[in-house]
């Protein structure tokens, strides 16, 4: 049995958990190709903890508190259902990777952005995957053709320059930062 | 108080002088006729509670007549009794086939019969009360609708309603005058943490009734101070949850606990670790309020003073559970790697199917929320600003050192 207690059971909780507990932020890297977002988290992950086909689960440690885990997974429209929902409840963010090199991938992905914007409004980077940063398009035109909503922005990638990812993954942040600070 | 209405149909209405003098006497009325069209006339005009037919029925028998009742929405309600004077096995058995409430041999005992009409009639009536009372209401699943947006609703409507909620085997009420939260009740808990519980509750049911209510006024707290004050105890208890083992995983002491200090508020929680105990019986059996015993929990669970047991060891006591993860961190993954199971499952079994069902009723009901708001109520950054910025600079740091050394090759 307990005791009675106040009616403000929050307390003073949230100094310490930063106190006591290493604070995650969670994003995921989903778009039509897998193989691209498994690049995309294996290329900067400290670690991967979790590959299966259908997935890989990665970590990056940013100090001895804070850590992001990155979950690189194929989702697509027909997918976007209320179990989904109660997940993306605890992401920080997307990150929609496509392949620009792929004619048909901008075409493809459009809809599923936009569903996922209109669905979840929460922040959102979509990536367009490159060999070369320096051959893409200027981003202007990107904009005006995707004409993304306030909680996404677009900006390339190249998965094979981790400094390139952690652009991604900084654009994303900021995202969060304006977004909700 | 109306009086129950018995229609009786039999060839010779003699043989049944004697029961339809019980009935009379015991407050029924009742109509007598000997052939079934007539029996299916008065079904309509009539409006029995209860039909007692012979099998054997001019111009239209007992089992045609039951089947033209049960096919007409106006009174395939009525309980359908079937008396006969074939003892054979065979038409018993066609009969309760058909699905006739009950079957009766002639002769029967008039105070048998009697007994039996009273409990068939007195099981519609309980059932009819309870559905009067559901209508009065409304109930549903707490995953599909959350302990706090029941509230929500109730004190933007104004109502008075008691609400049971249900979780398990455990039942809590909470009592809500005028739109306006006056009391709650789970086990030994006073209100507050009643209700602070039942909002920690993710799955089970909630059923409300609206109704007047007396109770007095326990809490005199303002319901929207109370309203907020527990999306905030949600939000916080959700965070913590996810950095957790589930929290009906069994859990046990971590080891080289000797060279641990611990403050009195740790010792209070690792003194409710049984054989058996689970993490949600450390926080429930704690002096402290759920929160902060979750939050105490959720620290020892860091340094390694205390840990889930593993599989093989709750197996072995035979009480294994499911939704056990290994590794604390990677819940979310766990759950990811279910939802992507179960999308690309397997073959199209009617398990399978099933769930598609209620993936699209789910769909149904949830298209006509407002998207936006669920999202903005629902979704929460876990991390404060600063904790933000520290990863934008890292991202960022790394970012300009790679650079440089990129920099640095080229020349």
């Amino acid at each position: 049995m307990k005791a009675a207690v106040d009616f403000d059971p929050t307390g003073s909780t949230s100094i310490a958990i930063a106190d006591t507990q290493m604070r995650i932020g969670e994003i995921a890297i989903v778009g039509p190709g897998l193989e691209s977002n498994r690049k995309f988290v294996k290329a900067v992950c400290d670690e991967v903890i979790l590959e299966t086909e259908q997935l890989v689960f990665g970590r990056l440690r940013i100090n001895e508190q804070l850590v992001l885990h990155l979950y690189g997974l194929r989702l697509l429209s027909n997918q976007l259902n209320p179990s989904w929902d109660l997940l993306s409840k605890k992401l920080l963010g997307y990150i929609v990777l496509f392949n620009w090199n792929h004619n048909e991938a901008l075409a493809a992905v459009k809809p599923f952005v936009d569903e996922l914007s209109d669905r979840y409004r929460i922040p959102m980077v979509v990536a367009a995957a490159v060999q070369n940063t320096n051959d893409a398009l200027p981003e202007r035109l990107l904009n005006v053709e995707f004409d993304l909503a306030k909680n996404a922005q677009f900006t390339f990638c190249n998965l094979t320059e981790p400094a390139s990812i952690k652009n991604v993954l900084a654009a994303l942040v900021n995202q969060v930062i304006e977004s909700y600070y | 108080m109306e009086r129950k209405r018995i229609l009786i149909a039999t060839k010779i209405p003699q043989q049944i002088q004697d029961l339809r003098a019980a009935l009379l006497a015991n407050g029924y009325e009742v109509k007598v006729v000997d052939n079934g069209f007539v029996a299916l006339q008065l079904s309509r005009d009539f409006r029995p509670h209860l039909i007692l037919a012979e099998v054997e029925l001019p111009k239209i028998d007992g089992h045609h007549l039951y089947r033209e009742i049960k096919a007409q929405s106006a009174t395939q309600h009525i309980p359908f009794f079937l008396l006969s004077k074939h003892r054979s096995v065979e038409e018993r058995v066609h009969s309760m086939n058909l699905g006739v409430d009950d079957y009766i041999n002639i002769p029967f005992d008039v105070n048998e019969l009697l007994l039996r009409f009273e409990i068939v009639l007195k099981e519609i009536a309980r059932f009819e009360s309870t559905a009067a009372s559901v209508s009065k209401g409304f109930a549903g699943k707490l995953s599909d609708m959350n302990v706090l947006e029941v509230l929500q609703t109730l004190h933007i409507a104004k109502k008075s309603a008691i609400i049971k909620i249900q979780n398990d085997d455990r039942e809590g009420l909470i009592f809500f005058k005028d739109g306006e939260f006056i009391d709650a009740s789970l086990e030994q808990l006073d209100a507050p943490s009643a209700l602070f519980r039942m909002i920690t509750w993710a799955e089970g049911t909630f059923r409300v009734e609206l109704r007047a209510v007396d109770q007095p006024r326990i809490v005199q707290n303002a319901t929207e101070e109370i309203i907020q004050k527990g999306l905030l105890f949600k939000d916080r208890w959700e965070q913590l949850s996810r950095m957790l083992p589930p929290l009906p995983a069994p859990v046990k002491i971590g080891a080289n606990l000797e060279k641990q200090k611990f403050t009195e508020e740790e010792k209070e929680i690792l003194s409710h670790i049984t054989a058996d105990a689970r993490l949600i019986d450390l926080v429930e059996r704690s002096r402290f309020n759920d929160l902060k015993a979750l939050q105490i929990a959720a620290g020892l669970f860091t340094r390694g003073a205390l840990v889930e047991k593993p599989a093989a060891e709750v197996q072995e006591n035979g009480k294994p559970v499911n939704g056990r993860s290994n590794h604390h961190h990677a819940n979310l993954a766990n759950l990811i790697v279910n939802f992507l199971e179960q999308k690309v499952g397997s073959p199209n079994n009617g398990h399978a199917e099933r769930r598609r069902s209620e993936r699209r009723r789910m769909e149904r009901r949830m298209r006509g929320r407002r998207w936006s708001d669920l999202s903005a109520q629902q979704n929460r950054v876990y991390l404060n600003q600063s904790e933000l910025l520290m990863i934008r600079e890292k991202l960022l740091e790394k970012r300009s050192q790679e650079e440089d050394d990129n920099f640095g090759m080229l020349y």
